[in-house]
C-alpha cells in the first residue's frame, strides 16, 4: 500500500519534472543506517539520530544543511517527511522505509538530481548503546515436594544492561492453586536497579494439592532512561508436588507360650518405615478372653519414633488359667495434624500343665508290679 | 480231668499242704508273688486247724484256703478234745469243703499223733465218705518220732487203728522217725519231709491224670491201696544223666531208702504196687521196663505199671501196698508200754500223794 501510494506520489512529482529541464528533476536513493550514521548530498546531511521505538515505527531524523538549515524530527515509518520544503524545492524528502532493530534502519532520500550524488558516511565512532536489560529468574529450594511441605521461592531480578533500570516491578502472578502462600508474596523487588546490579526477594508458600504443577512465566518490566518500557520474563517449569511424608508404624509382638504360673517375656518392636517421625506414639494393649493371662507393662507412651527406627521394650505376662488367648496391641501416634492407629496382635498359649509322662511310663509298670505283689500278699496273708 | 481235694489238718497237714502248694508253685520261695499255680488237675487244698498261730505260718497257701476251727481252750494233744470240737464244727468245715465242689480223689494229710489232725481227721473221713460216695479217700499219715513222749506214742496208736476202723481207702504211711536221718536239726526235716510228700503226690495225681502208655488209672490205685494191710507207701527214684538207667530207677525207687515208710519189698512185704515211670522217650525202653516189672512180680504180688513221656531223666514213682508191717507192730508195743507206763506213773504219784494226805488226816488248822 505505502508502495503504491509512493509510486503515486512518484508520479506526482515526476510528471512536472519531466516537463522542466534536467537540473529540476528528481532522483532518490536508499540507504542503510546505523544510528549515528548520515547521507551527504550536497551541502544537506541527513542523519539518524536515534531509534525511539521499533514497535511504533518512531525514528528520529536530523537533516542541517551547512549552517543554514537544521532540523531534527520525528518520523514515522512509512510517510515522506519534506526537509527545507522536500525535493521538489530543492530541499530532501525522508522516508523510513523499514528498521531492522533498535540500531539500524533503512532510510530513502528523495532529492534533485542537482544537487549532485548522495553518500553515505558511517558515524566516525560507534559508541555501544546505553541501555538496561533485566533478567528475572525464578527458582524452587528443592526439586521435589511432598505435600504439606514449605517451599522458598526466590526471585532474582539481575541487571546486565549498561543502564540503570526504573520503575521496576515483578509481576509474579497468578498465585499457584496447588500452594499455599505463607510469607513473602509477592515478591518485591527494588524499584531502580543500576547496572550490574541484583535483587532478590524470597517468599514460602506450603504446597497444599498433589500432582503436577505448572509454574507460569513471570514478568519484570521496568522503564529506561528515556521511559521506554521493556519486559522479561523467566522460563515457565513443571514440579511435582509429591504426596506427603508420613510416618508409617508397624508393631510387632514375640510371645512364647507358658504353663500355669509361669512368667515370661513379651517384647515389644515398633518400626517407623515412613519417612516422617512419628510423634505421641501411645500404646493400648487389650487381652481376650480378659482373664486367665496377666501383662504388665505392655501399654507405653512413646514421645518420638523418628523414621527408620524402631522402639523395642519388653513387658511380661503371666499365665493363670489355661487357654488361648489373644493380646492386641493397639498404637495411635501422630505426624502433624494427623493421627493414625496401628494394630497387631499374637496369639499365646496358656497350656496344660504338663505331665512327665514318660516318667509315668516308668512309674506305671512298678506300680502294677507292686500293686500285683500287694495282691498276691493280700491272698496269702492270713 | 480228675478232681482233687487236698486236706491238711492240724500243724503237720497243714505244713505238708503248705508244701504241696509251694511245689505247685515251682518249689520257689517267691513264685507267689508273680507265678501262677500249675497243678495236674483241679486240685483244691485247703489247710484245717484249731491253732490260728500254725494256719498264720503257712506261706504257700492262699488265706481263702485255711480254715480255723474255733476251739475255747485249744486241743493240746488231747484227741477227745479234738473229737470234741470237730463234732460241734463239723457242719462248718463240711461246708466249707463243699463249696469246693465234687472230688474224685480226697487226700487227708495228718500227723497221727498230734491233737488236732489225729482226732480230726478219722470223724472227718467218715463224714467225706457219706458226702463223696464215689471219692477215693486216702489219708496220708505221718507217724511221729519214737522219741517224742509217749502221749504221741498213743494217740498214734489210737488214731491209726481209727483211719482203719473209719475204711478208707487204704492209707499212706510217712515215718518222721525213718525220715529224719535226712537232715540234722528238726525244722529243715520237717521242710525235708513235707517237701519229698509233696513232690511225691504230686507226681502221683499228675500220673493218675495223664494219657498214659501203659494205663494206670485211679482204679488201678484203689486196687493196690486196698491190698494187704490196707497201709502203703510211697517210693520215688529220679535217675540222673550220668546213669539214666530206667531199670535201676526202678529198682532204686522201691529200696528202702527211697520210701516214706521202711519197707522190705525184697522180703515181701510189699503186697501190690504201682510203677509209675516218666521220663523222655529214648530212656524208656518199653521191653526193658517190662522185664523189671516181671522181675518185681516175683517178690510182689501184683504190679501195675504206667509209662508217661514226659522230658527229663527217668522218675520212677511206686506206690505199695504192705503185706506186713513190723514197724507198727513195734509201734503199739510201744505205745502199749507207754500207756501202762503212763498209768502206772499216774497211779504211783497218785498214792504217793493221798500218803501224804494221810499224815494231816486227824489234824486241824489252827490259828
Ligand atoms: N513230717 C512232719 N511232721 C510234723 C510236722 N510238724 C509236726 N509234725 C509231727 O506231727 C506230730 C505233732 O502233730 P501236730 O500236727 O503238730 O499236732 P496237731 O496240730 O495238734 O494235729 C509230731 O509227731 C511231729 O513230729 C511237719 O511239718 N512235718
Amino acid at each position: 500500500m505505502r508502495y503504491i501510494y509512493l509510486l503515486l506520489l512518484l508520479v506526482i512529482h515526476a510528471s512536472p519534472a519531466a516537463g522542466n529541464n534536467d537540473d529540476q528533476s528528481v532522483s532518490f536513493q536508499e540507504f542503510t543506517l546505523s544510528i549515528g550514521d548520515r547521507v551527504e548530498i550536497g551541502d544537506y546531511r541527513a542523519e539518524l539520530v536515534d531509534i525511539q521505538s521499533l514497535k511504533d515505527g518512531l525514528v528520529v531524523l536530523r537533516v542541517t544543511q551547512g549552517s543554514k538549515f537544521e532540523e531534527q524530527r520525528v518520523v514515522i515509518e512509512g510517510s515522506p517527511n519534506s526537509f527545507n520544503g522536500g525535493a521538489e524545492e530543492g530541499g530532501l524528502t525522508l522516508t523510513i522505509t523499514d528498521i531492522f532493530d533498535e540500531e539500524s534502519a533503512k532510510l530513502r532520500v528523495e532529492y534533485r538530481e542537482s544537487l549532485g550524488t548522495p553518500r553515505k558516511r558511517a558515524a566516525e565512532k560507534r559508541e555501544p548503546r546505553a541501555a538496561p536489560n533485566l533478567v528475572i529468574e525464578k527458582s524452587f529450594d528443592k526439586s521435589t515436594v511432598n505435600y504439606g511441605e514449605e517451599v522458598k521461592v526466590t526471585v532474582t531480578v539481575r541487571n546486565v544492561g549498561t543502564e540503570a533500570a526504573r520503575s521496576v516491578e515483578v509481576y509474579d502472578i497468578p498465585p499457584l492453586a496447588e500452594f499455599a502462600y505463607i510469607a513473602g508474596y509477592p515478591p518485591k523487588i527494588k524499584s531502580e536497579l543500576g547496572p550490574g546490579e541484583t535483587d532478590s526477594a524470597v517468599y514460602v508458600m506450603r504446597a497444599v494439592k498433589e500432582g503436577l504443577v505448572k509454574v507460569p512465566q513471570i514478568e519484570v518490566r521496568y522503564k529506561d532512561a528515556k521511559d521506554r518500557i521493556r519486559t522479561n520474563t523467566t522460563e515457565s517449569f513443571e514440579i511435582i508436588v509429591a504426596p506427603p511424608k508420613r510416618p508409617n508404624l508397624i508393631a510387632r509382638i514375640n510371645v512364647t507360650n507358658v504353663t500355669p504360673g509361669e512368667a515370661a517375656p513379651i517384647e515389644v518392636i515398633i518400626d517407623n518405615t515412613g519417612q516422617a517421625t512419628a510423634t505421641m506414639v501411645e500404646v493400648s494393649s487389650e487381652v481376650k478372653p480378659p482373664e486367665g493371662l496377666r501383662c504388665t507393662g505392655l501399654d507405653q507412651l512413646i514421645p518420638e519414633i523418628p523414621p527408620g527406627s524402631a522402639k523395642r521394650y519388653t513387658a511380661e505376662l503371666r499365665g493363670e488359667r489355661s487357654g488361648n488367648y489373644t493380646i492386641t496391641l493397639s498404637v495411635s501416634y501422630r505426624s502433624g495434624e494427623t493421627v493414625s492407629i496401628t494394630k497387631t496382635s499374637a496369639s499365646v498359649s496358656v497350656l496344660e500343665r504338663e505331665y512327665k509322662y514318660l516318667y509315668y511310663l516308668l512309674v506305671l509298670p512298678l506300680m502294677l508290679v507292686g500293686l500285683w505283689v500287694y495282691k498276691r500278699y493280700k491272698e496269702y496273708k492270713y | 480231668m480228675l478232681n482233687v481235694l487236698m486236706l491238711g489238718v492240724g500243724q503237720c497237714g497243714n505244713r505238708i499242704l503248705d508244701a504241696v502248694n509251694r511245689q505247685a508253685f515251682g518249689g520257689s520261695r517267691l513264685a507267689k508273688y508273680y507265678s501262677k499255680q500249675r497243678f495236674p488237675s483241679r486240685v483244691e487244698t485247703i489247710a484245717i486247724n484249731t491253732a490260728i498261730n500254725d494256719l498264720k505260718e503257712l506261706k504257700f497257701t492262699a488265706a481263702k484256703d485255711r480254715l480255723h476251727v474255733p476251739n475255747l481252750h485249744g486241743v493240746g494233744a488231747n484227741r477227745n478234745k479234738g473229737k470234741q470240737g470237730f463234732w460241734e464244727n463239723q457242719e462248718m468245715i463240711l461246708e466249707e469243703i463243699e463249696k469246693r465242689g465234687d472230688f474224685d480223689l480226697i487226700f487227708v494229710m495228718t500227723s497221727v499223733s498230734g491233737g488236732t489232725g489225729s482226732s480230726f481227721s478219722p470223724l472227718m473221713i467218715h463224714e467225706l465218705k457219706k458226702r463223696y460216695k464215689n471219692a477215693t479217700i486216702v489219708p496220708i499219715a505221718v507217724l511221729p518220732f519214737r522219741e517224742e513222749g509217749t502221749i504221741y506214742l498213743q494217740n498214734a496208736a489210737f488214731c491209726l487203728r481209727e483211719m482203719i476202723e473209719v475204711e478208707a481207702d487204704g492209707m499212706i504211711l510217712v515215718d518222721n522217725q525213718y525220715l529224719k536221718r535226712f537232715s540234722g536239726d528238726i525244722a529243715s526235716a520237717y521242710d525235708r519231709i513235707n517237701t519229698m510228700v509233696a513232690q511225691r503226690l504230686l507226681f502221683l495225681i499228675e500220673a493218675l491224670d495223664s494219657e498214659m502208655l501203659s494205663v494206670t488209672d485211679l482204679g488201678d490205685f484203689k486196687t493196690v491201696m486196698s491190698g494187704g494191710l490196707r497201709m502203703g507207701t510211697l517210693g520215688y527214684y529220679q535217675a540222673d544223666k550220668k546213669s539214666p538207667s530206667v531199670r535201676a530207677a526202678i529198682k532204686n525207687s522201691l529200696r528202702e531208702v527211697g520210701l516214706l515208710y521202711p519197707a522190705n519189698v525184697d522180703a515181701g512185704e510189699a503186697g501190690r504196687a504201682m510203677i509209675v515211670i516218666q521220663g523222655s522217650r529214648e530212656y524208656l525202653d518199653v521191653d526193658e521196663i517190662t522185664k523189671e516189672i516181671e522181675s518185681l512180680t516175683e517178690t510182689i504180688g501184683h504190679v501195675f505199671k504206667g509209662i508217661v513221656i514226659k522230658k527229663g531223666e527217668p522218675r520212677v514213682l511206686s506206690v505199695l501196698s504192705l503185706e506186713r508191717a513190723p514197724g507198727l507192730v513195734e509201734l503199739y508195743e510201744k505205745a502199749k508200754w507207754a500207756i501202762q507206763e503212763e498209768r502206772e506213773r499216774k497211779d504211783r504219784a497218785r498214792s504217793e500223794l493221798y500218803e501224804a494226805f494221810e499224815q494231816i488226816n486227824d489234824l486241824e488248822e489252827i490259828y
